[in-house]
């Protein structure tokens, strides 16, 4: 019971935020730039203006331009991309699924690394594994990304190919001419796991291949912060008197620290998830750049150079709306696992 | 009638002075230190040492040279020396990075201390803005401001000051909290001094370490999202030296020149892990939770 009303708490705090996001994308898409060019197409003529602004209610008083353009939101109308001669909306949807490949790529990595050695530096708490752990986790977030992503290239790319070692793709999702050979069926629209499921390994390869430098470069930023995060909470763990208990009942170390501290050293770092969602979709407008990479964060950037506004405030909305979904998803995950949430 | 002339703010620099002292005894801060006031003095006096004309001579029959004895770093498709190139870089870079630190500390401060301490509409409504703010990326809503501003280093600059406030003001926020309720500002107030002098002169520096803590560690993410900007193409123009507008330069030539992207990353990169090394450590040292 409790833990419903948590989350119903949480579902206002979702909307009330929603809400502020769409205030912000108004005020710099409504005052800072001219409101009409969020909605006019290409086909728009002369005439069609007093429409369009009848139909937006842009002469109208703030309130009301809000109300309108929040309900065009919900309707799907985010507006026209004039660089890509479409909706907003639909634009987004369909680099969608490279983006979110990229995100899961570098999340998957950065767990299976960050949370091992982020024990381990608990463990040798102050010995030089801590202290390695400290640097690649300060490294890490004082890497500018998009330098991380160029360098890859040069060495993986460039070097590895002019040393007749087997190189790395350095940029796009997959090979244009394999893909031309073996067609990936789209059910997803994630690359690996479309070729996996239709049995079409050649193109899952390639799709991986294609994966490993930029989640590489992504991820390392949030390595860091998994692996301190996973540190601190086990430390906190080893500390109660519990772990006294544990090892009191002649509980061999390795059963003690994988079931009794593990265990509850785990819940916080799920909390974590909303961050590590966070940082893996701020680095996407840099990493998709480096790597030619097709998905929503490069679409923004391209948007940029084209003056495309529209679709700079779509995908700020997105990320909102993917980041505010997630957190909620962490937020009720965590009163599942907490309990002590429900008091 | 003590409290009214003396302020808490000398209190700050006892309390700055011992942190300092523990600062030394640990090697890692103490080299995150000295890099970070190398950063500084080059910024400074970058233009004295590297004559500030390196950056607009170009000289196209040295284009593209590897590093070398006379060319430490190579040169760039200007034949510009990148060593020289780089020198000067960082005091646009650095002074971005402490511009929009110092700022939004300024605002986040002020606006978290009133928050606090006064409470009621004017607190709620500044703390759900500042959730709206949280709900975002920085970099990403740091980027939707710099389009909608439109280019130029003070736009940049503006854009990312706006999405840095929040941060400080939640942090002051909570602190005042817990300091409004403490004996001696019942007695300020009894004294009749009025509730603006007491948030300048003992809220706010009875308040003000965990912000100082973070904001040191914010300078090193700042200068990621102003070079990252900036390499995305929202800075300067081709011939400012700046350190991401380098590395944009530098993306034409990756294969054959490859030093054009190093060498300006690195450099964000020892500035950054600098002040992050040192932030880590104040922390550490101001914190005594974390002391293990």
């Amino acid at each position: 019971m409790k833990v419903w009303e948590y989350i119903v708490r949480r579902l206002f705090f979702l909307i009330f935020v929603l809400l502020g996001v769409t205030l912000i994308t108004f005020v710099l898409s409504q005052v800072l730039l001219d409101p009409l060019s969020l909605y006019m197409t290409e086909k728009t003529r002369e005439a069609d203006i007093p429409i369009l602004i009848a139909h937006y209610h842009l002469n109208d008083p703030w309130p009301i331009r809000y109300g309108a353009y929040l309900w065009a939101l919900l309707n799907g109308d985010w507006g026209y991309s004039r660089s890509l001669s479409q909706p907003v909306l639909s634009a987004l949807a369909a680099r969608f699924p490279a983006t979110a490949e990229l995100a899961i790529a570098a999340a998957l990595w950065i767990v299976a690394v960050g949370i091992p050695l982020g024990i381990i530096s608990a463990l040798k708490n102050n010995k030089l594994p801590d202290h390695v752990s400290r640097l690649i986790a300060l490294t890490g977030v004082s890497t500018p990304v998009f330098w991380l992503g160029l360098l890859l290239q040069v060495v993986f790319f460039y070097y590895f190919r002019m040393w007749g070692l087997p190189s790395l793709p350095s940029s796009g999702r997959f090979d244009a001419t394999l893909a031309l050979q073996h067609p990936v069926k789209q059910i997803t629209g994630l690359l690996v796991f479309d070729s996996l499921v239709t049995g079409n390994f050649i193109m899952t390869e390639d799709a991986l291949a294609h994966l490993i430098l930029p989640s590489f470069a992504l991820g390392f930023v949030d390595l860091g912060v998994i692996m301190r995060i996973m540190r601190s909470s086990m430390l906190e763990v080893l500390r109660q008197d519990y772990m006294i208990m544990a090892r009191s009942k002649g509980l061999s170390e390795r059963v003690v620290i994988l079931r009794h501290a593990l265990k509850n050293a785990l819940i916080p770092t799920v909390t974590i998830g909303g961050l590590v969602a966070a940082t893996l979709l701020a680095g996407a407008p840099l990493t998709e750049t480096v790597f030619a990479w097709p998905g929503m964060g490069r679409l923004a950037v391209d948007a940029i150079g084209t003056n495309d506004a529209p679709l700079i405030m779509g995908f700020v909305l997105i990320v909102a709306l993917i980041l505010v979904l997630i957190n909620l998803t962490v937020d009720i995950l965590y009163a599942f696992l907490d309990p002590r949430i429900k008091l | 009638m003590m409290a009214t002339r003396r302020s808490s703010w000398s209190a700050v620099v006892v309390e700055l002075k011992f942190a300092g002292h523990l600062l030394i005894q640990n090697k890692v801060v103490l080299a995150g230190t000295i890099m970070a006031i190398g950063v500084l003095v080059i910024a400074i006096i970058g233009p004295v040492i590297v004559s500030p004309s390196a950056a607009t001579n170009i000289d196209t029959s040295q284009r593209l040279n590897p590093p070398s004895f006379q060319y430490w770093l190579g040169t760039d498709d200007y034949g510009r020396d990148l060593f020289k190139v780089i020198i000067l870089s960082i005091r646009l870079d650095v002074s971005a990075m402490l511009e929009i630190v110092s700022a939004g500390l300024f605002i986040g401060v002020l606006l978290g201390a009133f928050s606090g301490f006064i409470g009621g509409k004017l607190d709620e409504i500044l703390m759900r803005i500042t959730d709206i703010f949280f709900s975002i990326p920085s970099l990403i809503l740091a980027l939707a401001i710099a389009a909608a501003l439109g280019r130029g280093i003070n736009n940049l600059v503006l854009a990312i000051i706006v999405v840095q406030w929040p941060g400080y003001t939640r942090i002051l926020r909570g602190q005042v909290l817990a300091e409004k309720e403490r004996l001696y500002v019942d007695a300020l107030r009894a004294l009749g001094i009025r509730r603006f002098r007491i948030i300048i002169r003992h809220i706010i520096p009875n308040t003000i370490y965990p912000v100082l803590v973070q904001a040191t560690l914010d300078l090193g993410q700042v200068i990621l999202t102003f070079a990252g900007l900036s390499f995305l193409g929202f800075g300067v123009s081709a011939l400012v030296p700046e350190l991401g507008r380098l590395i944009t330069a530098g993306e034409t030539y990756i294969f054959q020149a490859p030093w054009l992207i190093a060498f300006p990353g690195l450099t964000i990169l020892i500035i950054s892990l600098a002040f992050n090394l040192m932030g880590d450590g104040i922390r550490d040292i101001l914190d005594p939770r974390l002391r293990r």
